[in-house]
């Protein structure tokens, strides 16, 4: 087949003399030609090989973005976690002050009560107290009208000392004592019921105060309510917050290992590389196996008697069959052979992970 | 305590990506890249706790290292993961003491899931 197409080519040579390129190649020697070609070739294999370095070195960058993705992606579920953990601890701490502070604001109400009531009492005592001055203004009017009554007596007594004469006389000094002592327990009688009436007034005031005192307990007692009720609520809020903050932050936990699985995955897909490069170091190897096949051809052509007659080149194909590794290589090679179109279905028939 | 993965590939592509995915999933990893490295390596003391090998390497491929490895490291999983397809050599790789075969190229979740069955308590 090639030995053919040397013939082939010569002729050509001869009618397409006008061409530059072949107008070249007539003024080179054989062995100069034979070595063009073989350049030719080191050329692709090259090539070929550039490629794998190129398609490394972008692979190898894919691989540190997805690295520096993956710990970025750490870095944020670590902060998170700081975040909730922070978010605990503040948590916890509003739990101890809210119950600390419902603790005291419960004894303050316990205790307001107790004044209240003991309040309460003194302004019932105090109460009676008032009721019992007003009793004893009562005696003192009567103590007063005793008085009167001494006094009308101990006149009387002096106009019959008066009519006795010389005989009352006695009588009479007696008369005037009596009336100078309801004078003086009248006066007596009359100073007390003004203190008394000022003590009643007093003790009125002090009753109205003590009453005053019970309104104001009774408003700290409602504020301190609204106090604990607010410190309730203040937490339930906190407490329902807390949970929704650690609703989301499982949420994005729960993203970010869909994201490492993905990177994950990308990861593992990015060996394809490895496939491409194996699959194109074998290309060149082979491009250089045709490349010597070429010379040796070439060089038995020219002069059969210095060389062995060439192998059949289609030797070659099941040559490089034998050095397939992969399915879809063996694939193509029998499709191009059969002349038949390419399929990857088949490639895909062999499990991709097998444990024995 | 963290499971450590040795990997034998001669591809630098390979290495890096696997690293990743196992350190990832809170592996240590250790690597080679040819087999006869790799023997060296564990003549010398190191025990992995599983194997990750490829098969068509320079200097010592695949399976010249199962077969050498497997009278230091009788027990340790050997998973095979390369392009190779032929039956013939997953059947000696099997003979040989291989524990499985996986073919590039192999999500990552998936080579997890792999490890998990094959290394209890990973």
């Amino acid at each position: 087949m090639i030995l053919d197409f040397f013939a082939k080519s010569q002729e050509n040579q001869a009618s397409e003399s006008t061409n530059p390129h072949i107008e070249a190649l007539k003024v080179m020697s054989d062995e100069e030609r034979l070595q063009t070609i073989d350049k030719i070739y080191e050329l692709i294999s090259n090539q070929i090989y550039s490629t794998i370095k190129i398609t490394e070195e972008h692979i190898t960058s894919v691989i540190n973005y997805l690295q520096h993705l993956h710990e970025d992606s750490k870095e944020l579920v670590e902060t998170l976690n700081q975040f909730m953990s922070s978010a605990s601890s503040c948590e916890l701490e509003i739990k101890n002050v809210s119950e600390e502070n419902l603790r005291l604001a419960k004894q303050l109400g316990r205790m307001s009560l107790e004044n209240m009531n003991r309040l309460k009492e003194h302004q019932t005592r105090m109460g009676l107290l008032a009721n019992q001055i007003n009793e004893l203004s009562r005696y003192i009017s009567n103590v007063n009208e005793i008085a009167e009554q001494i006094s009308l007596l101990a006149l009387n007594a002096a106009i019959e000392a008066a009519r006795a004469g010389e005989y009352g006389r006695g009588f009479e000094v007696v008369a005037n004592e009596i009336k100078k002592l309801s004078v003086k327990s009248g006066k007596t009688a009359e100073d007390m019921g003004k203190k008394l009436k000022d003590l009643s007034k007093e003790m009125i005031k002090e009753v109205n105060g003590i009453k005053h005192i019970v309104d104001l307990i009774n408003k700290t007692k409602d504020f301190t309510d609204n106090l604990i009720d607010k410190q309730n609520k203040t937490y339930y809020r906190f407490q329902t917050m807390s949970k929704d903050i650690a609703g989301e932050v499982a949420k994005i936990e729960q993203k970010n290992i869909v994201i490492l699985n993905d990177i994950a995955d990308i990861l593992g897909k990015l060996q394809f590389q490895d496939v491409v490069r194996q699959s194109l170091e074998a290309m060149a190897q082979k491009v250089k196996r045709i490349g010597d096949y070429h010379t040796y051809s070439w060089r038995w052509a020219k002069d059969p008697s210095l060389e062995n007659k060439p192998e059949d080149p289609s030797l070659l194909f099941d040559e490089f069959y034998k050095s397939y590794v992969m399915d879809q290589q063996r694939i193509t090679h029998q499709n191009t052979l059969n002349g038949t179109s390419e399929s990857t279905e088949q490639s895909s028939q062999a499990p991709q992970i097998e444990l024995f | 305590m963290k499971k450590t993965i040795f990997i034998i590939d001669d591809s630098a592509t390979v290495i890096m990506s696997l690293k990743t995915t196992l350190e990832m999933n809170g592996y240590t990893v250790e690597s080679a890249s040819n087999g006869k490295m790799a023997l060296d390596k564990i003549a010398s003391g190191f025990k992995p706790d599983l194997i990750i090998t490829d098969l068509n390497m320079p200097i010592m491929n695949g399976l010249e290292f199962i077969k050498n490895v497997r009278q230091i490291l009788k027990f340790t999983p050997i998973l095979i993961l390369t392009t190779e397809s032929e039956q013939s050599k997953k059947d000696e790789a099997k003979k040989l003491g291989a524990t499985g075969w996986l073919v590039k190229p192999v999500a990552g979740t998936d080579l997890i899931n792999v490890l998990k069955k094959v290394l209890p308590g990973s």
